[in-house]
């Protein structure tokens, strides 16, 4: 398991790093796709608050001039008593007393005004409520047609109670007073009543989606779902099936993308139930779209292709260290294998001294028997035909052979004497403070012991002899142990040329 | 000839009656002028302090009733067939309509900032009017105006510093002029006041 993942550590983490990347670009695309829908519908939505006001501001003109706010506004000190709009059959349409509007005005002076026997635009004192009043009917026409009344009547009350007649003076001013505001309200009623006649919703509307280039539609639907008003003549007065499901989506139609919506007027107190359905030119919104996918689409594939070259990099670069480290690894092994050989003290074959420490041995022995002026001896043993006993018998033969031998010569062994097995079937002794006469009678008689004892492995006897070279140190002539050696070697050299299973003497 | 007797000892009788009548309002005029100076009923209702922060605070200030009448109509009709509407006019006839020991009680806000001052001045506060129980209405009218200050988009009354939301301020309202001497319209004042607010607007009563 932790195998396969070292293995595919590498891959995987570049492999979810794709996948993350991707992951990433495609939430931004989503996010950003739904931040644009709803931008489209904020936009849709203040369209239809634009278009609510507008529609609103419709209505104002429609019931003339807001009567209550105009007492309110009215800063000619005037103490306005009474003020209506009337049409012309004595329908209020309008009233500082919400609770009038609709219903017929039956006051007397108001009978006596529409019977003709009561000059219109003409004041007079009467009592309203209790109240001294000066009343005046002021005709409204349009196009030299009566249309409507106002009635206005104001408190003069104080008047009576100052000294029981009317003040002249103050009386007329207030006449005049009066008079000014009602020429202006007429030039606004007339004027607001001119411009309606003209100008009808569905023109208006058409008109606003002409100025508003990304603006396709714009319909007012009732509450029955019937569509009151409309940009498009032809959708007016056809129903809409799902006002009630109706959901704000894009939507194709006749071959364009189409943002379709539908949205709570907040117009007059009146049209509470009124919405407004809006169609808006979608394409840009697609265009958008479209780009945002790409992007997301590109860099996603972008992150694929580095995390591919990224992976190949990594494994071609994987390869060529392991390669390295495995040459490097192998000439370390072989140099320390060698390093090992030479540091180790004994022959695991024979349980004899390694060549290394013998030669170390042979040196310390060679300087220590110079400075103190002693003996020193040293024989080579090697074995006769070894090479055949090995062709014969098989190398174990050989290596049991090479034993039994070391083991016999052991035997002979004295207790300052080193033994050590110089390499293939050579072995050879140390004899310190041993002159050459001492040595050779050592050699001759482990000479004598192999050759009389034939060594048995596994059922078979082989018999075997030995040629020794003798040697002994001499102080004048050796400057160092390795002359001595050679020529003890020589001595052996010598031994084998005379015939063997002998001892020669350099 | 019998008849023409009875009919003037029973005239003789009416007269000595309206004189004895009279003669018992016209002591308790004379009382009144002989008492000390009353305080401003709203000061009285309110207590010192709450008056002084009301007023001084400048926030309040007298409108007079046609302004009510823009939407307490009905109210307006019934109250203008109601004593308190015609206070000004026994003031008047007995000459006293300049005395402020009268007008405390027989005019609107009297004594007060945007008050009643006299007929000349602010003829639109004479009598008893509306404000005059319940204090200056301009913050009234402010509130109904204002409609969205509201949760439910729906006036629900307030503004006044004697309106119904202080039934005790109030009674003492009209208990500051309806004093023991002056006591004349009830003696039972939650069957007194309940009537009044549920006045038929035709009549009054």
């Amino acid at each position: 398991m932790l195998s396969f993942n070292k293995k595919y550590a590498v891959p995987l983490i570049l492999f979810s790093l794709v996948v993350g990347i991707a992951y990433l670009s495609y939430y931004n695309y989503k996010t950003q796709k739904s931040l644009l829908l709803t931008q489209l519908h904020n936009n849709s939505l203040n369209i239809a608050s634009s278009v609510s006001s507008a529609i609103e501001r419709f209505h104002d003109i429609k019931s003339t001039i807001n009567l209550q706010k105009l007492v309110n506004d009215v800063s000619f000190g005037l103490e306005i008593f009474e003020f209506r709009y009337i049409e012309p059959d004595g329908t209020i349409k309008n009233s500082i007393f919400r609770d009038e509007i609709g219903k017929v005005l039956t006051s007397e002076s108001f009978i006596e005004a529409t019977k003709g026997n009561r000059k219109l635009n003409t004041f007079f004192f009467e009592v309203r409520d209790f109240v001294d009043v000066m009343s005046i009917y002021y005709p409204i026409h349009l196009e030299n047609k009566l249309i409507g009344i106002i009635d206005l009547a104001v408190d003069i009350s104080e008047y009576n109670l100052q000294n029981g007649s009317p003040d002249n003076f103050s009386i007329l001013r207030r006449e005049v007073d009066i008079q000014n505001l009602l020429k202006s309200m007429d030039g606004s009623i007339t004027n607001s009543l001119a411009i309606l006649k003209k100008i009808n919703i569905n023109d208006f509307l058409h008109a606003y989606i002409e100025s508003a280039k990304s603006i396709i539609e714009i319909s007012i639907i009732d509450a029955d779902n019937n569509v009151f008003a409309s940009s498009d003549n032809r959708r007016i007065s056809t129903k809409i099936k799902d006002r009630d499901t109706f959901e704000s989506s894009i939507v194709k139609i006749d071959g364009k993308l189409r943002y379709r919506t539908m949205i709570d007027s907040h117009m007059h107190e009146n049209n509470e139930k009124m919405k407004l359905l809006l169609l808006i030119d979608a394409t840009t919104y697609i265009d958008h779209e479209t780009r945002l996918f790409t992007t997301a689409t590109v860099t996603a594939v972008i992150a694929l292709l580095f995390a591919l070259l990224t992976s190949r990099l990594i494994y071609f670069s994987a390869i060529e260290q392991s390669r390295s480290e495995k040459e490097r690894l192998e000439h370390l092994v072989k140099q320390r294998t060698k390093e090992i050989e030479l540091l180790s003290k004994t022959d695991s074959l024979t349980g004899l001294w390694s060549r290394g420490y013998l030669e170390e041995s042979l040196e310390a022995e060679f300087k220590r028997a110079k400075r103190y002026d002693k003996e020193l001896s040293v024989m080579i043993i090697d074995l006769d035909h070894f090479k055949q006993i090995n062709d014969t018998y098989g190398h174990m033969a050989g290596d049991e052979v090479l034993r039994q031998v070391s083991a016999r010569i052991k035997k002979h062994q004295r207790e300052t004497d080193f033994i050590g097995r110089y390499g293939g079937e050579e072995i050879v002794i140390i004899l310190p403070e041993t002159d050459l006469h001492t040595a050779v009678k050592v050699a001759d008689s482990i000479r004598k012991s192999i050759e009389q004892e034939a060594v048995v492995f596994e059922e078979q006897t082989i018999s075997l002899t030995t040629s020794i070279g003798v040697n002994s140190m001499r102080s004048q002539e050796h400057e160092s142990y390795e002359t001595m050696f050679s020529e003890a070697d020589e001595a052996l050299y010598n031994a084998k040329k005379l015939g063997r299973n002998r001892v020669e003497v350099f | 000839m019998r008849v023409s007797y009875f009919k003037k000892i029973s005239a003789a009788l009416a007269l000595l009656f309206f004189v004895n009548l009279y003669a018992v309002e016209n002591q308790r005029v004379i009382d009144e002028l002989n008492s000390p100076m009353p305080e401003i009923p709203l000061k009285q209702s309110m207590g010192d302090r709450a008056y002084n922060d009301a007023i001084n605070s400048g926030e309040y200030s007298y409108v007079g009733n046609s302004k009510c009448r823009l939407c307490h109509r009905n109210f307006f009709l019934g109250r203008k067939q109601d004593p308190h509407d015609h206070a000004m006019e026994s003031l008047v006839t007995s000459g006293n309509e300049k005395n402020s020991h009268c007008l405390m009680c027989h005019s609107t806000g009297h004594l007060m900032p945007t008050g009643f001052i006299d007929m000349e001045k602010t003829p639109r506060l004479a009598n008893v009017q509306c404000e005059g129980c319940h204090g200056p209405g301009n913050v009234h009218i402010a509130l109904a105006k204002d409609k969205t200050k509201n949760e439910v988009k729906k006036f629900t009354g307030g503004g006044f510093l004697a309106g119904a939301d202080n039934p005790k301020i109030l009674e003492n309202m009209c208990k500051s002029c309806h004093t023991q001497r002056w006591n004349k319209a009830y003696h039972d004042f939650e069957k007194a006041y309940d009537s009044y607010k549920n006045a038929d607007p035709n009549t009054g009563h």
